[in-house]
């Protein structure tokens, strides 16, 4: 507080009259010294009119002053100091020294404080605080005498302002000053002001005067900014840009190079322009395969550069498929062909594309051919070469691709199974052997082995009705029903089937999930019916019938809801394309990003095949390095599920790099296994870029009111103390002393006195 | 054009799926000149022409006798039989499953099969005729409970009208069968932008034997038609005895209104199996453009 004095006063009339009598008071009054001005102008006196005017008016004031009792109060002022802000950045990139050596921006600053040590003084002389913090993640209050240190992984210059603005919301806050280098990586950014930070410098209402810290011969390249989103579809194009800053190393060409998990996958080459420049890197890029991927894009370390742990960025991009795009290729109409279409065309989640063979060259054809058939040309290579890569799914139903210039094509179409697709197989005469698949490219992918081209059995009509296989019973594919039993008790109540596709044999990769009640493939055993293989990183099914479609209509004929059938292929559908959903042991991690030291919970989950919570299994979790050795995990953790089949596992102390959660378990004698990508971040993204940055400094100084400031500072603009009336104060009663009630009744007497000697009554 | 006397002349040397497009010779072409192409080195003296229909017609060839004693599905045509009801047509299913095995992939039985509602095979055969010249009583509760679940899950019934004329006994029946079956679904008008018009054959109308309704009618369900009602007498227009004259003259359109008629029996057909496939965008640009192009 300031010292006291009485430096306010003013009158207050008297309490006893209302604002009523007050004006009638002065009304009468002043009525009364226009009227005695009348009588005195219209007298026979001329020369006596103004002694006598200015006596009554006198006698008059007097009286009213007397009347209303004015009061003299005398007030104390008391000044409310206010403080000043010294805001200094400890972030990463303070941190950074010039090219040439010297002292690094947090040095320079330090020095500063000291060498400004007595402005400081005169402001606090002057009757301001003047607090210091150091700022960067957090805001922290610190003695000017303090030794900095560059250690904060961000900096957030409106953040901070938000936080003083709530420090000091119950005091006065007379200007901020800011000592930094601009790179700000919270809110701003590179700015400009956003709209919020505009509202809060007014809501602020001081002067932010900055001083920017700047390096102008610094070199470095950085990977300043990654634009990608979090997730992307599966098979859909994406751009993976980045956003490449260089400083005093134009003219140079680098190659900027892509990796996904640890494996190269493309590189650009960019010329950097000028002494300091952005320049932006596009790497087209169609994920085939949901999932959560760790990519890095890396620029090369040149010599000289002041930073070489900005060059590279890494982040997560988690691959979900919005819907399953099949590629539905039949080489004649049918029944099976017009119910799976129907049922997926249905679909939802399915994005359908199809392709029936309507005409073969055996065919009759108009004379006018392309004017009087709606058919289009059968477009192979577009399918098969050009867009396979896009379909998640591709049907090969009663397909025979002999005549249609699709063998070119077949070990595009392994190759596309082997990386990530699937494939199905439907039966019919045109199929499988049928359809001279055997020995043909894609056989090898087949959950079935084929007998040799030109057999002559190769599809046999008759009815039977398939029996599950042990491994069909409780198989995603076949569970109809989530209990065993009602589940086999449901495909025995089912209509029988009509013609079977003849195989050698099951592949040695496969499972069999239906067999035939009696027939035997050419190998002895019984002869598969439905059959699936994990071939590569993609599956396959073999359905060698073309009557599937009777457990739907011809169900629905015997008073069947017939929703065997379609659940039959949406259960198919989402085995085939690896749909998370039927993933029996899953991962969950709140983020995929962590910074440095933060604790990392993982949620394990495990269920039976029929989705039911599965306890007591042992999950194991190896956490891996991307891009490391697989059989080596940087740790590894065990734990058992509880009775809801779930558990928590928080990891600790990873240093800061890519990794990828790799959940282990067996349950009910399957092995599983699911992984996770993650990052810890050393530095959160404060060392992405180095070189200074004036304009979000200068920015906060101009809106503000305040003065920008290169590597010092003078004179900063500091809003005056605010004054408080709430001190001592003393009141003097002036209309109750008796020298004024004297001096009324002696201007009276004396008008009177000088009325009656000049002749006036 | 009759489908049992096909012209030979049609050039079959570039027709695959639907022959004689440019875009598709052009592609087989390419083929040819790929080094890695599967059709290289056939031999000095082959030229390019040669080699182009060798390369359609041998794997094709290699194809057929690889299947030669492979059983096929073939698809089964089939009249339903209603109680006082005969077929006055009892030949044109045969002379369409004929036209369907020559003009299109598809494999048909030539001998159909006649269905009563009850029977259990009925849901063995998504695609049943039902033909009339005359009024009908109306159906059991039963059979009405069934045909309504033939439609309902997925079956196709073409109707089709013999009387020659629109508004006869027989329509006055059918609609009152179609009223019970569906309740709440009339037939409508097949739109002119309806898939049922380029589902093989790209058509403006549904003619038959006679012009009696300029248009066909239809009751959809789940985007799909499932039940094709015509008064124009397709079935009378594909009828032909033994010795194979046709059996009934077609007015007013002479042999051309009859292919016509084929041609909608076919479209029908394939509609039946392919549903609105031939709306998917793949197809559309090619079906405008043609379309565009005729005058």
């Amino acid at each position: 507080m300031g010292k006291l004095t009485f430096q306010d006063w003013h009158f207050v009339l008297g309490g006893h009259f209302g604002p009523t009598s007050v004006t009638l008071l002065c009304t009468g009054a002043l009525l009364a010294v226009v009227l005695s001005a009348w009588g005195l102008w219209t007298g026979p006196r001329r020369g006596y009119r103004v002694p006598l005017f200015v006596l009554r008016l006198l006698a008059v004031a007097a009286c009213l002053v007397v009347a209303l009792e004015p009061t003299l109060e005398l007030r104390e002022i008391t000044r409310i100091r206010n403080h000043v802000a010294v805001l200094i950045d400890v972030s990463r990139s303070m941190g950074v020294s010039p090219p040439s050596g010297g002292d690094s921006r947090l040095a320079r600053v330090e020095s500063l404080v000291r060498g400004e040590h007595r402005r400081f003084e005169k402001w606090r002389a002057q009757g301001h605080g003047v607090d210091f913090y150091t700022m960067g993640e957090t805001l922290s209050p610190v003695s000017q005498e303090a030794t900095f240190r560059a250690e904060h992984d961000a900096t957030r210059i409106a953040e901070t302002l938000t936080e003083i603005k709530s420090r000091y919301g119950g005091r006065d806050l007379g200007g901020i000053v800011l000592l930094s280098d601009g790179i700000d990586n919270g809110r701003i950014g590179a700015g400009p002001l956003d709209p919020e930070t505009r509202d809060l410098i007014r809501d602020l209402g001081v002067p932010v005067s900055s001083v920017w810290m700047r390096e102008t011969a610094l070199k470095d390249i950085s990977v300043a900014t990654v634009l990608a989103d979090d997730f992307a579809f599966v098979r859909t194009p994406i751009n993976l840009e980045a956003v490449i800053r260089q400083s005093g190393l134009g003219g140079r060409y680098i190659e900027v190079a892509l990796y996904r998990d640890g494996q190269f996958m493309d590189t650009r080459s960019v010329k950097l322009e000028g002494n300091a420049s952005e320049v932006k890197v596009s790497f087209p890029f169609t994920p085939q395969q949901p999932g959560q991927s760790v990519f890095e894009i890396r620029t090369p370390v040149l010599s000289g550069e002041a930073l070489s742990s900005n060059n590279s960025q890494v982040f997560a991009l988690k691959i979900i498929r919005d819907r399953v795009r099949v590629l539905h290729v039949t080489g004649r109409p049918s029944w099976d062909v017009r119910f799976l279409r129907s049922l997926m065309r249905l679909d939802p989640n399915v994005d359908l594309v199809s392709f029936f063979i309507l005409r073969t060259l055996e065919d009759d054809a108009p004379w006018d051919q392309k004017r009087e058939l709606s058919l289009i040309p059968f477009p192979y290579q577009e399918i098969f070469h050009d867009q396979l890569s896009s379909f998640d799914l591709l049907v090969f139903q009663n397909f025979n691709y002999g005549p249609y210039q699709v063998a070119p094509y077949l070990p595009g179409v392994r190759d596309y199974v082997m990386g990530g697709g699937a494939l199905v197989m439907v039966g019919g005469d045109l199929s499988f052997a049928g359809g001279d698949y055997g020995g043909s490219a894609i056989e090898p992918i087949l959950p079935v082995t084929l007998d040799p081209q030109g057999s002559s059995d190769a599809f046999s009509m008759g009815p039977f009705r398939p029996k599950l296989t042990e491994a069909g019973i409780g198989h995603p594919v076949t569970s109809l029903l989530l209990e065993p039993r009602a589940n086999q008790k449901r495909w025995e109540n089912l209509p029988a089937l009509d013609g079977l596709n003849r195989v050698a044999g099951l592949a040695p990769n496969a499972t069999a999930l239906m067999v035939h009640p009696r027939d035997k493939a050419s190998d002895g055993t019984p002869a598969p019916v439905l059959a699936v293989a994990d071939v590569g990183r993609g599956r396959t099914m073999a359905l060698a019938t073309d009557s599937a479609w009777h457990w739907g209509f011809q169900a629905a004929g015997a008073g069947d809801d017939a929703r065997s059938y379609q659940k039959f292929w949406e259960n198919a559908i989402r085995w085939l394309v690896r749909d998370p959903v039927l993933s029996l042991l899953r991962l969950e991690l709140d983020k995929p990003e962590f910074n440095r030291g933060e604790l990392i919970g993982v949620r394990l989950r495990s269920l039976h095949a029929d989705y039911t919570p599965a306890a007591e299994v042992t999950v194991t979790l190896d956490v891996l390095a991307v891009g490391g050795d697989a059989s080596a995990p940087v740790q590894t953790v065990e734990v058992k599920t509880a009775s809801d089949g779930q558990a928590h596992v928080e990891l600790k102390n990873l240093p800061p790099g890519a990794y990828r959660l790799r959940g282990r378990a067996a349950i009910d004698g399957r092995n599983l296994e699911e992984d996770k990508a993650l990052i810890v971040r050393a530095e959160g993204r404060e060392l992405q870029e180095v070189v200074a940055r004036s304009e979000v400094l200068a920015a906060l100084a101009h809106d503000s009111g305040g003065t920008f400031y290169e590597e010092s500072f003078g004179e900063v603009p500091i809003k005056p103390m605010r004054e408080e009336r709430l001190g001592r104060r003393e009141a003097i009663e002036i209309g109750t002393h008796p020298g004024l009630m004297a001096l009324a009744l002696l201007l009276l007497c004396s008008e009177w006195y000088l009325r009656r000697r000049l002749g006036y009554r | 054009m009759d489908e049992e006397q096909a012209p030979e002349g049609t050039n079959r040397m570039t027709a695959a799926v639907s022959a004689g497009s440019r875009r598709f010779s052009r592609s087989i072409t390419s083929d040819f000149q790929n080094p890695t192409s599967v059709f290289e080195n056939r031999g000095p003296g082959l030229g390019r022409r040669s080699l182009l229909l060798g390369g359609v017609a041998i794997p094709m060839a290699v194809s057929r006798i690889g299947n030669a004693a492979t059983a096929a599905r073939s698809l089964r045509l089939c009249r339903l039989q209603l109680p006082d009801l005969p077929d006055p047509r009892p030949t044109a299913l045969k002379r369409l499953g004929l036209a369907l095995e020559r003009r299109t992939s598809l494999v048909a039985e030539t001998e159909p099969v006649t269905l009563r509602p009850t029977d259990p095979e009925l849901f063995r055969c998504p695609l049943a005729f039902l033909t009339g010249d005359r009024g009908f009583a109306p159906l059991p509760e039963a059979d009405v409970v069934r045909l309504r679940r033939f439609i309902t899950f997925g079956g196709f019934l073409f109707v089709d009208s013999a009387e020659g004329r629109a508004g006869g006994g027989f329509d006055a029946s059918v609609r009152r069968l179609l009223a019970s079956l569906l309740p709440g679904d009339l037939p409508k008008a097949v739109p002119e932008n309806h898939v049922l018009w380029k589902s093989f054959y790209l058509l403006k109308s549904g003619v038959g034997r006679v012009e009696a309704a300029p248009y066909v009618e239809a009751v959809e369900r789940e985007k799909r038609i499932g039940v094709l009602y015509t008064q124009n007498d397709v079935c009378g227009a594909m009828a032909r005895d033994g010795y194979g004259r046709w059996e009934h003259e077609v007015i007013p359109g002479g042999e051309g209104q009859r292919e016509m008629a084929f041609r909608f029996a076919v479209n029908a057909v394939m509609y039946a199996l392919c549903l609105d496939y031939k709306e998917e965008q793949a197809h559309i640009d090619f079906i405008l453009r043609t379309r565009r192009a005729r005058p």
